[in-house]
């Protein structure tokens, strides 16, 4: 008889051990157990717990403040790339110049430390003025620009008015390439 | 039983947690059985089994259903019983504890203890004797020629299925099993002598 037939005879007599039926249970039980602690996620600590739920619960103001934030840097940022240099930059760049003259052999016609401290107050002082003046009112423009007018005889309002029409310019014109024609034969 | 299995498989991936249990219920005892048979240890066997059916239960959705449930789970068992025995090996046990350890080392039976009363008591001693002796025997094969021993002759599962299980080709376990079955002459040839008498 071949040997593994005569094992699966005997196997039928003797079949193999099988767990008590308690001990069955109580292996369904630590299965499922364990697959239940799967299921359930990780306990976390309150803290973390509470920053989470805060986290989720201010999603989109969070999204507006980065953004905002972002704007706010950029703007910053265009301001400090735009911004006219101040006097006291002027002051350095021009006694680095020098000093770059004076490197070259070149003479530096250049003021003393005096002359450029008053140099820097009348630049900052020129840049207050310009700034008081950039305040001013349109109508200020207006009327000074009238008084120009005025000084060179124009009329301003005869332009506004609209009393040379298309036809006038053109006999002008017609008239200057005539004038220009005879004096060219 | 394919069908109940498929039935239960769905409505747990559908949510119904614990119907896993009745396919716990169900095979824990081939499953513990399998592993078993593999590692020779009654605890290291139940824990090996316990992993397979979380790794299972881990693995459902990815279940085809075109092998039966039973086939997919025993190979999962294999694999446990083969990666508690490597942890266990790399254990620095001492040497005897670790023989002990062998499947079917001394003392060990697989077999219910089922003597016919009508037997004589030295009859049932030699019955008890020859348990062990099949036990031990198929504990010294090979871990492939043991497993694909195990799971078509105690087992009971078809050629096919044990290629499933052991995830080689059908030629390999015929090779498996053919080569298990020489051994296990050689060692049983006298208690089969002895049987036939």
């Amino acid at each position: 008889m071949d040997v593994g037939s005569w094992i699966r005879r005997w196997v039928l007599r003797h079949p193999l051990k099988t767990p008590a039926a308690d001990d069955r249970q109580q292996f369904t039980a630590d299965v499922m157990a364990r697959i239940k602690a799967l299921e359930q996620p990780a306990p976390q600590p309150m803290i973390l717990h509470s920053l989470r739920s805060l986290r989720s619960q201010w999603a989109w103001p969070r999204i507006a403040v980065v953004a905002s934030t972002a704007a706010l840097v950029a703007l910053v940022a265009g301001r400090l790339e735009h911004a006219p240099p101040k006097a006291s930059q002027v002051v350095q760049q021009l006694e680095h110049d020098a000093q770059l003259l004076a490197a070259l052999g070149e003479p530096a016609v250049m003021a003393s430390s005096d002359d450029l401290e008053e140099l820097a107050q009348e630049l900052e002082d020129y840049d207050t003025m310009l700034l008081a003046q950039s305040g001013g009112d349109e109508s200020d423009w207006i009327e000074h620009t009238m008084e120009l007018l005025d000084q060179l005889n124009e009329d301003p309002s005869e332009d506004a008015t609209g009393d040379s029409s298309d036809e006038d310019w053109l006999r002008e014109l017609e008239f200057l390439d005539d004038s220009d024609l005879a004096a060219s034969s | 039983m394919a069908d109940a299995d498929a039935a239960i498989i769905e409505a747990v991936l559908s949510g119904e947690v614990d119907r896993y249990a009745e396919l716990v219920d169900r095979y824990q005892a081939p499953a513990r059985q399998l592993a078993f048979s593999l590692i020779g240890n009654e605890d290291d066997a139940k824990d090996a089994s316990q992993e397979a059916f979380i790794s299972a239960y881990r693995a459902l959705g990815r279940f085809r259903g075109q092998a039966k449930f039973s086939t997919w789970l025993f190979r999962i068992v294999v694999n446990a019983s083969r990666d508690l025995q490597r942890r266990r090996l790399r254990q620095p046990t001492p040497a005897p504890e670790r023989e002990q350890a062998h499947a079917g080392a001394n003392g060990v039976c697989w077999f219910l203890d089922a003597e016919d009363p009508a037997d004589d008591p030295g009859r049932q001693a030699a019955t008890r004797e020859l348990g062990r002796a099949i036990t031990h025997a198929i504990g010294a094969l090979p871990m492939k020629q043991r497993t694909a021993f195990v799971l078509h002759h105690v087992q009971g599962l078809p050629l096919d299925d044990v290629a499933a299980v052991m995830d080689c080709r059908l030629g390999t376990v015929k090779s498996h099993v053919f080569r298990a079955t020489a051994h296990l002459r050689h060692t049983l040839e006298p208690w089969m002598m002895r049987e036939a008498i």
